[in-house]
C-alpha cells in the first residue's frame, strides 16, 4: 500500500493499546486473584491464569485468521454467523449482549462497596454503596454517549497508572520475599486440579475480555494479514504477564502458606497492604485504593461500549430496531444502545438497593460470575464457528490456523464450559442443591429466544437475516422492500 | 456568492450550523461525507467508473476543477486500489479543508480560526447567512416534487452522515411525507453509482461510531 493511502493506518502497537483499554489490572490482580485464593483454598491461581491464557492463545489463532475474511470482525455473534449461519448467530447475538451487560452490571457491586470505603473515608462522606454505584452510573452514561473514542482516551490513561503500579508493587514483592526466600509455588501446575481450574476459570476469564476486540481493527490496520495477529499477542502476552508476575509476587513476599489466609483476611487489600509495609507510610495504599476504584470504572466503561457495540451493530442490521443502529451526529456515539444499556444497569442497582441485597454477592460475584460464563460460552461458540466456517473451504490459510489449531481450542473451551457449569455454586456462595444453580439457564432461554426470532426472520424478513453479522457494513447491502418507484429529472 | 455550487459544496453548507459555522458532525464523519460528494463529482463527469464496490479511472483527461483535478491525479497513481471505501477514506483526510476552500473562493463562507479548549480550530462562517440556511429549505421543499438525482444524492449524503433529519427532514412538508426520505438504496431510481458510494459512507460512518480512535 502506498504510503498516502497507509497514512492513517494502525500498526500492531496502535491496535494491542486498543485492546488493552478493556484491560483493568488492578481489578485483575487486586480483586479477581485474592477472591480466587480465598475461594479455591489453593495458592495455584497463577498457574491457572497461565492455563487460560495459553488456552486462548490457541483460540486467537483461528479467531484473527477468520477476521480477516469476515466484516464486523470484533463481534463474537458475528464468528456464529459465518460459522453457522444467521439463525444460530441472532441466538449468539441475545447470548452477547445479556453476558455483556451482565458483566458491567455486576462491577456497580463492588465498585459501591469499594467507593464507600475508599472514597467515604477519603471525603469523610457517609453515603451507602448505592449512591456511588449511582454516582459511577451517572458518570458511566454521560461517558457513554459521548462516544466510545473518548472513552477509550480515559481509560488508556487509567491502564497505563495501573500497569506502572502493579509493576511497582511486583517490585517491591520480590524485593522482600517471606523467609528471606523466593518461592515459586504459585507457578507449580501441581497444585492446581480440575475443580481447583473450575473455579479460577470462571474469575480468571474475566482477566482477558478485551482481547477479542482486537479485530475490529481488521479494516483500519496497515497489514491486514499480520497486524492483528501481532496485536492480539502482544495484548494476550502483556495482560498474562502482569497478572503472573503481580499474583506470584503477592505471594512471595507473603509467604505460600499463608496466602490463602491472607486472602480471606484482607481481599482487595492483599496487593496493596504487604507492600506497603515494606516501605512504609500509606501512599502506597492510598494509590492503590484510588486506582483500583479507576479499575473498576474503566472496567464498567469497557463492558457498557461493549454491550453498546454490539445493539449498535444489531441495529444496523435492523435485527434490532433501526434507532439503536443510529449515532448522535455531535458525538457519534451509539446513543440508543448506549443509555438502553444504562437503563438496565439502573433498574437493577435500584432493584438491590431495594431489596437490601448485598452488592458483593448478589451483584458483583453472582451476576459477574454469570457474565463471564456467558462470555465464554460465547468464546467457545466463536472458536466452533472457526471451524465450521473453514471447514470445506481453508480459503488459502493454513491447515494449523484454519482447523487444527480451532480444533484443539473449542474442545479445551468446551471442557472449560463444563468446569465453570459444574463449580458454578462454589463461585456464587450457595450450596450444590440451591435453585441458584439454575441461573445459567438463563443464557438457554436467551439463545433460545434468539432462535426463535431467527427462524420468524427467515419466514418473514429474509432481508434482514441476510444482513446479520455484517454490522457496520450492512449499509452495503440491498434493504429488505424496495420502495415505489420515483421519477427522476 | 458567485458560481454554482457543487454537490460537495452543498453537503457542506448543509452540514454547517450558519449560526455559529461549525459541523454539525465530526470532522471525521464530515469527511467521509464530502470525500463521498468528490466522488461523486468525478463520476458525474464522466471521469471514473462506479459499480457496487470498485472505482476506476475511465478518463484521463484533467477536469477543469483543481480540486477534482488533484484528486484525479492521485487515483491515477494508485490504478490498482479500486475499492470505494479506501479512496473515501483516504479522500476524507483533508476533504472539509479542501471543500471549505472552494466555497471560500465562490464566496459562500469565509474561514475564522477560534480558540477552543482543544486548541485552535477553524469555524466556517457564513458570508450569507439566510442564504446558506436556505440551501437545507430548498432540498427540503423538494418533498412533494420530482427530485434531481443530484438532490437524491445530497439527501442520500446527508442520511449517511446521520444528518438528515436533523437538517432537511425538520423542514420537510409533512403532509406528503419526504419523498427523500427512503435513503440510499431504496429508490431505483436512485444511480447505482450514487447508492454504491452512499452506501460506502454509511458504512465507513457506522464503522467510525464503534471504532475506540
Amino acid at each position: 500500500m502506498s504510503t498516502t493511502l497507509a497514512g492513517n493506518r494502525l500498526g500492531a502497537l496502535s491496535v494491542a493499546g486498543f485492546a488493552l483499554t478493556a484491560a483493568a489490572p488492578m481489578l485483575v490482580v487486586g480483586g479477581v486473584v485474592p477472591t480466587g485464593w480465598a475461594v479455591t483454598g489453593t495458592v495455584a491461581v497463577s498457574v491457572a491464569m497461565l492455563v487460560i491464557a495459553a488456552v486462548l492463545a490457541v483460540f486467537c489463532v483461528g479467531y484473527v485468521t477468520m477476521a480477516r475474511h469476515v466484516a464486523n470482525a470484533g463481534s463474537l455473534y458475528t464468528y456464529v454467523a459465518h460459522g453457522f449461519g444467521p439463525v444460530a448467530a441472532v441466538a449468539a447475538a441475545f447470548v452477547q449482549l445479556l453476558a455483556y451487560s451482565m458483566m458491567q452490571v455486576a462491577l456497580y457491586g463492588i465498585g459501591g462497596v469499594q467507593a464507600e470505603a475508599v472514597l467515604g473515608d477519603l471525603l469523610g462522606v457517609d453515603a451507602p454503596w448505592w449512591v456511588w454505584a449511582l454516582g459511577a452510573w451517572v458518570a458511566v452514561t454521560v461517558l457513554g454517549t459521548r462516544g466510545v473514542g473518548v472513552s477509550s482516551r480515559i481509560l488508556a490513561v487509567a491502564v497505563a497508572a495501573e500497569l506502572v503500579l502493579v509493576v511497582i508493587v511486583a517490585g517491591i514483592d520480590l524485593a522482600h520475599p517471606a523467609g528471606g526466600t523466593v518461592s515459586f509455588a504459585a507457578l507449580d501446575p501441581g497444585g492446581l486440579d480440575l475443580s481447583t481450574f473450575g473455579v479460577v476459570l470462571a474469575i480468571g476469564v474475566t482477566a482477558f475480555i478485551g482481547v477479542e476486540a482486537a479485530p475490529v481493527y481488521s479494516e483500519e490496520s496497515r497489514r491486514p494479514r499480520s497486524t492483528v495477529l501481532t496485536a492480539t499477542f502482544v495484548a494476550l502476552g502483556l495482560m498474562t504477564v502482569a497478572y503472573v508476575l503481580v499474583s506470584w509476587a503477592m505471594t512471595v513476599t507473603v509467604g505460600p502458606e499463608r496466602v490463602v489466609a491472607v486472602a480471606g483476611e484482607l481481599g482487595p487489600d492483599m496487593l496493596l497492604v504487604p507492600a506497603a509495609a515494606h516501605v512504609g507510610g500509606d501512599l502506597l495504599v492510598d494509590a492503590g485504593h484510588v486506582l483500583l476504584l479507576t479499575s473498576i470504572a474503566a472496567g464498567m466503561l469497557a463492558y457498557h461500549n461493549a454491550v453498546a457495540r454490539c445493539a449498535f451493530a444489531l441495529g444496523r442490521e435492523r435485527v434490532l430496531p433501526g434507532v439503536f443502529g443510529r449515532t448522535s451526529p455531535r458525538s457519534g456515539a451509539p446513543i440508543a444502545a448506549s443509555l438502553a444499556q444504562s437503563v438496565c444497569g439502573l433498574i437493577v442497582v435500584i432493584v438491590v438497593a431495594v431489596a437490601g441485597w448485598d452488592p458483593m454477592t448478589r451483584l458483583f460475584f453472582a451476576l459477574g460470575t454469570t457474565g463471564a460464563l456467558g462470555v465464554f460460552t460465547l468464546i467457545t461458540a466463536a472458536s466452533a464457528s472457526v471451524v465450521g466456517f473453514f471447514g470445506r473451504d481453508r480459503r488459502g490459510e493454513g491447515l494449523w490456523a484454519t482447523r487444527l489449531l480451532p480444533g484443539v481450542a473449542t474442545a479445551a473451551l468446551v471442557g472449560c464450559v463444563g468446569l465453570i457449569v459444574a463449580n458454578y455454586t462454589t463461585l456464587i456462595g450457595v450450596g450444590a442443591d440451591s435453585p441458584a444453580r439454575w441461573v445459567p439457564g438463563v443464557f438457554v432461554v436467551a439463545g433460545g429466544l434468539g432462535c426463535g426470532y431467527g427462524w420468524w426472520l427467515r419466514a418473514a424478513r429474509r432481508g434482514v437475516l441476510a444482513r446479520v453479522g455484517h454490522g457496520a457494513n450492512a449499509a452495503l447491502l440491498p434493504t429488505e422492500a424496495p420502495a415505489a418507484p420515483v421519477e427522476v429529472a | 456568492m458567485s458560481g454554482s455550487l457543487t454537490l460537495a459544496g452543498d453537503l457542506l453548507l448543509i452540514m454547517l450550523d450558519d449560526a455559529t459555522g461549525r459541523l454539525r458532525v465530526r470532522p471525521r464523519v464530515a469527511g467521509y461525507g464530502l470525500a463521498g460528494a468528490l466522488l461523486i463529482e468525478l463520476w458525474w463527469a464522466g471521469l471514473v467508473a462506479v459499480d457496487a464496490r470498485r472505482i476506476r479511472v475511465l478518463n484521463r483527461r484533467p477536469p477543469d476543477d483543481p480540486l477534482l483535478r488533484r484528486l484525479l491525479g492521485s487515483m491515477m497513481t494508485e490504478p490498482e486500489r479500486t475499492g470505494i471505501g479506501g479512496w473515501v477514506e483516504y479522500l476524507a483526510t483533508g476533504a472539509v479543508e479542501d471543500v471549505a476552500g472552494r466555497l471560500v473562493e465562490t464566496g459562500w463562507i469565509r474561514v475564522e480560526q477560534r480558540l477552543g479548549l482543544s486548541g485552535r480550530h477553524p469555524v466556517f462562517v457564513p458570508v450569507d447567512r439566510s442564504a446558506v440556511f436556505w440551501r437545507a429549505g430548498r432540498l427540503a421543499g423538494q418533498a412533494g416534487r420530482v427530485p434531481t438525482w443530484v438532490d437524491l444524492a445530497l439527501y442520500g449524503l446527508l442520511d449517511a452522515v446521520g444528518v438528515a433529519s436533523q437538517t432537511v427532514g425538520c423542514l420537510a412538508a409533512s403532509g406528503a411525507g419526504h419523498r427523500l426520505a427512503a435513503g440510499p438504496g431504496r429508490l431505483p431510481a436512485q444511480p447505482p453509482p450514487v447508492v454504491a458510494v452512499c452506501g460506502q459512507v454509511q458504512a465507513l460512518v457506522a464503522r467510525a461510531a464503534i471504532s475506540l480512535r
